[in-house]
């Protein structure tokens, strides 16, 4: 005993919590979510969440150890939370290797280049979502329907669903995104368990509902669509990313919750919580510094100006990346000026070497002329988008058939429902006629993400032709007469396709008048679709008439009902 | 029963006190030599008033000052003065005396009549507190006499007596409270008299129901001292959640208690400071808990100051297998490798923790889960605290109120990364003192 060594500092005793249990509650609180997907998704949900767990452990493991044992592979247990939070924001239709390449991205980019667990500044399942989402956008925007898997576009593109579909997951969707109601239950059980804190998820639901509100969308569908629950309960949540102050935590829900729907407002991302998260685990360290509290015993107000001065500072610089976003991509909107509309005319009937402009029916036509030779037409088109009308400018050659469509006009959500514009997708159209058929997903592709504006186009086209045939050519469809006074007294069954499936109606006619029209079956939201029936369908019985004013927030289901009538009568009169 | 806890902060940690908290303080053999530190409180050092070969008795100053704030130390063994010099101790090494104990009956003790507290005024309170040596027995090791000379400018309305014993596995406050409630109760009213406190408050936590039993019938005769009843909650036993649990005050930061009207005082302070005025006998002995899964007796024993913890442990029954010493409580106490080091007035227990009982794991990266900064009972951030530390940034680790830490360990025990946040912030203090002391 020479030299007295340094008395070893307490505390001797610590609790049983480790890393590792920490971990593994996150695990245990993952698996209702996980198990929901398989059921709705099937094996497959389960395999991208097993290949994006394994590559991120693996990926952990060549970084971190030398040895390879299970024990080493496994290690804290936090590259495994990592690789299945990333499976959970991955569709479950994705090619195999996206989480394969998703689990690298996450642990070797999102945490070991920051330094490793407890370094890292952004949340790595997410780094790797993005980069993934920004790198193969089709693959990652691509979504299929539970149970049936049948390609289908998210909530929150489509704009609608029912709120209890959202609640329990049946929905498009990520793995792990659709059921808000195993997210709660995983969430209760962190909570239980002292991993999270109550603050970020309430805090993110809340500014979200405010902020729905404010912007004038459905408040409760915004929280419960796409991939905001899953973000306030296991992403925003995430120990590593988010403030340790009580303060901070708060603020950074908000953020998280306030960001979420102005990128869902205002950019061309149908989603934006995954962004949210990221954008707000950036400001962390600001958070984290100025939220400091009152120490014990410390009164005063000095820290709340402090906090203030912290929170215009984080919403500024947010704001301005949102909205630096936000008008850089709506660069990307197509505007066009009448200076643009010969490059157009040209584009559209591009045999034509004049043009002359005429009145046709009413509507202005710009007839294509070749060595003095009519050779077809030039002409605008509007239908109802998924926001506003969209007009085509449409060619069409002598014999009816369609020489080129250009979008000239929308005010679709920029990058999706603006891929209509595109030359990939209006180009299925040429040499369609009056003839043909022409409906998505038989004879031409939609788009994903963009379902709406897709079939507003189609339905463009197909209707433009159609005048075209009748107005120029003089050919009128016969089946498209119907003289209800031709039609024998009766009760005639029609289908039609309505905005999310078919809507079968049952007319009722009585000497030579339409006397009821009931709807059988649709798939359309209930809350939506029903009270627009029944306007229509008062209102096409009251005018004795096939086509009426739609109702707005429901053109779709609208429309389909009118053409389900009108399929009704149809048969009637073939019946004949 | 409502009990009374401090609101924010803390824990619920195991007790483990089920070894000792139901047996009765012992007294044990004294031992052949003792080594007897004369710095053993808060303050100035003593000087030995004794030289190398000469004789003292039992309870003989051997140390004192003229400084003001220090307490003269007494021998706690009959026998000759073996060395005066510098021994090592759990603070370092400090001028001791070291005596080896011859058998005589001989005693310094003087055999005055009991005195009646009424008949006393407060000067010679703190007169007689300071001969005797007593300083806070809880660990503080404040100079008591000191602690009770308030000035006029802070009137104290309310003096606690802290019987918490928040720590796992200490027990002597609870047996004293038991068995020496009588003295409690003496030493409280003479703190009192010497504050002119009009209120005393006896704080108990609600593990220790035979404890509050014994107080309650004791206070019961006076109209002026109530027992409060805590829950448990660590660390209950640090002054400021104390005052916080017992009397709703908090003391800000840079305050003393007394500025808030307070003074608290540890059981085994009140019981020492009743022997000293009532008795005329110095604190020359204290009662520790010696426990720890490795002691193979664990108890209560009444403890010469100076003996070495090894001649402890074998009072205890020895000790078997491997074990890590803890001097003090597992949450605030030291570990140390040299059994050999004197017992001071400052140790409240000895614990010989096995393995299983002790951690001695590696520390794992932080991962901000924040669990240290939802239990600082002081509402600090330790983990952004120590994240300045450890890049050196002591600006910061300032700003962030690292000196407002009173080193409870609650941070370190919460921690699931096993980092060790108190030895950090320990020496982020002397690395700030360091930088302070450039600057001036």
């Amino acid at each position: 005993m020479n030299q007295a060594k340094q008395p070893l500092a307490g505390p001797h005793i610590r609790t049983d919590l480790t890393t590792p249990t920490v971990m593994l509650d996150v695990v245990i609180a993952l698996l209702p979510v996980m198990v929901v997907a398989v059921i709705f998704f099937g094996p497959d949900a389960l395999i991208v969440i097993a290949l994006a767990c394994a590559s991120a452990c693996l990926t952990e493991w060549v970084i971190r150890s030398r040895k390879l044992t299970p024990a080493a592979l496994v290690g804290d247990g936090s590259a495994a939370v990592t690789g299945i939070l990333l499976g959970l924001t991955l569709s479950p239709v994705v090619p195999w290797w996206m989480p394969v390449v998703g689990g690298v991205l996450a642990i070797a980019v999102g945490k070991q280049l920051f330094g490793g667990l407890g370094k890292n500044v952004f949340n790595p399942a997410l780094v790797a979502r993005a980069i993934l989402l920004l790198t193969w956008p089709i693959p990652n925007s691509r979504f299929v329907t539970p149970f049936d898997g049948v390609t289908a576009a998210t909530p929150l593109a489509t704009g609608v669903a029912r709120l209890w579909d959202l609640a329990v997951g049946s929905v498009p969707g990520a793995i792990g995104e659709t059921s808000a109601l195993a997210i709660l239950l995983g969430g209760a059980y962190l909570l239980y368990r002292g991993h999270i804190d109550w603050r970020i998820p309430s805090a993110v639901i809340a500014a979200a509902l405010v902020v729905a509100w404010m912007v004038g969308r459905h408040p409760l569908f915004e929280v419960l669509a796409g991939g905001l629950m899953l973000a306030a309960v296991f992403m925003a949540t995430d120990i590593v990313t988010s403030p340790v102050t009580r303060t901070g935590r708060i603020l950074f829900g908000l953020l998280i919750g306030a960001l979420t729907i102005v990128i869902r407002h205002f950019t061309i991302f149908p989603e934006g919580v995954f962004f949210a998260v990221l954008l707000a685990n950036a400001c962390v360290p600001l958070l984290d510094r100025y939220t400091v509290g009152l120490r014990f015993g410390e009164t005063g107000s000095a820290r709340p100006v402090r906090t203030a001065v912290s929170v215009v500072l984080v919403l500024v610089m947010s704001g301005g990346a949102v909205v630096g976003l936000a008008s850089a991509m709506s660069e990307l909107a197509v505007t066009r000026t009448a200076a643009a509309r010969a490059t157009e005319l040209r584009v559209v009937l591009p045999a034509a070497e004049a043009f002359e402009e005429r009145e046709i029916a009413g509507r202005t036509v710009f007839v294509g002329l070749a060595a003095g030779r009519e050779i077809g037409a030039a002409f605008f088109w509007s239908e109802t988008g998924f926001r506003a009308p969209i007009t085509l400018l449409v060619g069409v050659g002598d014999d009816g058939a369609l020489t080129g469509v250009v979008v000239t006009d929308h005010a679709e959500t920029p990058g999706m429902g603006s891929q209509v514009a595109v030359r990939e997708f209006l180009g299925q159209f040429d040499g369609k006629t009056h003839e043909d058929d022409i409906a998505l997903e038989r004879d031409v592709s939609g788009i994903t993400g963009a379902t709406i504006s897709a079939r507003a186009v189609t339905a463009g086209i197909r209707n433009a032709v159609a005048f075209y045939a009748a107005a120029v050519l003089g050919i009128v469809n016969d089946e498209i007469k119907i003289n209800l006074a031709d039609i024998p007294d009766g009760v005639y069954i029609g289908t039609a396709e309505g905005f999310l499936g078919p809507i079968t109606v049952e007319v009722t006619v009585a000497g030579g008048r339409i006397e009821a029209i009931t709807v059988k079956s649709h798939f359309d939201t209930p809350e939506f679709a029903d009270p627009a029936f029944e306007v229509v369908a008062d209102r096409m019985i009251a005018a004795q008439a096939l086509e009426v004013d739609v109702v707005s927030g429901a053109t779709v289901s609208s429309q389909g009902l009118m053409r389900a009538v009108e399929e009704a009568l149809r048969t009637a009169g073939a019946g004949q | 029963m409502k009990v009374k806890v401090f609101p924010a902060g803390g824990i619920a940690i195991p007790h483990r006190k089920g070894l000792t908290e139901a047996i009765p303080i012992k007294d044990i053999a004294p031992p052949e030599t003792v080594v007897i530190p004369l710095h053993q409180h808060s303050g100035a050092p003593c000087e030995a008033l004794v030289v190398p070969g000469g004789r003292v008795v039992k309870g003989q100053k051997i140390g004192d000052t003229d400084a003001r704030i220090s307490a003269p130390v007494h021998s706690s063994v009959t026998g000759r003065v073996e060395a005066v010099g510098l021994r090592p101790t759990v603070r370092g090494e400090v001028l001791s005396v070291v005596i080896r104990r011859e058998d005589s009956e001989d005693s310094g003790d003087e055999t005055s009549p009991a005195r009646s507290i009424n008949d006393l005024e407060a000067t010679e309170i703190i007169a007689a507190i300071r001969e005797a040596g007593v300083v806070g027995l809880g660990g503080e090791g404040f100079p008591t006499h000191f602690k009770w000379m308030v000035p006029p400018d802070f009137p104290v309305d309310t003096v606690i007596i802290n019987g918490a014993e928040c720590e796992p596995y200490l027990t002597a406050d609870h047996r004293l409270l038991v068995e020496r409630t009588g003295d409690v109760m003496s030493g409280l009213r003479l703190a009192m008299k010497a504050t002119g406190a009009r209120r005393g408050v006896i704080a108990i936590e609600n593990n220790k129901p035979d404890a509050i039993e014994a107080a309650r019938d004791a206070v019961r005769q006076w109209y002026d001292i109530d027992v409060v009843v805590l829950g448990t909650k660590y660390p209950q036993g640090a002054k400021k959640m104390l005052t916080r649990a017992v009397l709703g005050r908090e003391v800000p930061p840079h305050t003393r208690s007394y500025q808030e009207g307070v003074v608290i005082n540890n059981v085994q302070t009140a019981v020492a400071a009743a022997d000293a005025v009532l008795r005329r006998k110095p604190l020359y002995e204290k009662v520790i808990t010696v426990s720890g899964g490795a002691v193979n007796s664990p108890a209560n024993l009444v403890v010469p100051i100076g003996m070495s913890f090894r001649d402890v442990l074998s009072a205890a029954g020895g000790t078997s297998g491997n074990f890590r010493l803890v001097v003090g409580g597992p949450m605030t106490g030291v570990g140390v490798d040299d059994l050999d080091l004197p017992l001071t007035k400052t140790v409240t227990a000895l614990l010989a923790l096995t393995p299983a009982e002790y951690f001695d794991g590696e520390a794992g990266p932080c991962i901000r889960c924040a669990r240290c900064v939802n239990t600082c009972p002081m509402r600090l951030t330790p983990s952004m605290i120590v994240a300045y530390i450890e890049r050196g940034d002591v600006a910061m680790a300032e700003q962030t109120y690292i000196e407002d830490c009173m080193e409870c360990g609650v941070c370190a025990f919460v921690c699931p990364a096993r980092r060790p946040l108190v030895q950090q912030i320990k020496e982020g203090k002397t690395a700030l003192a360091a930088s302070q002391a450039r600057a001036s």
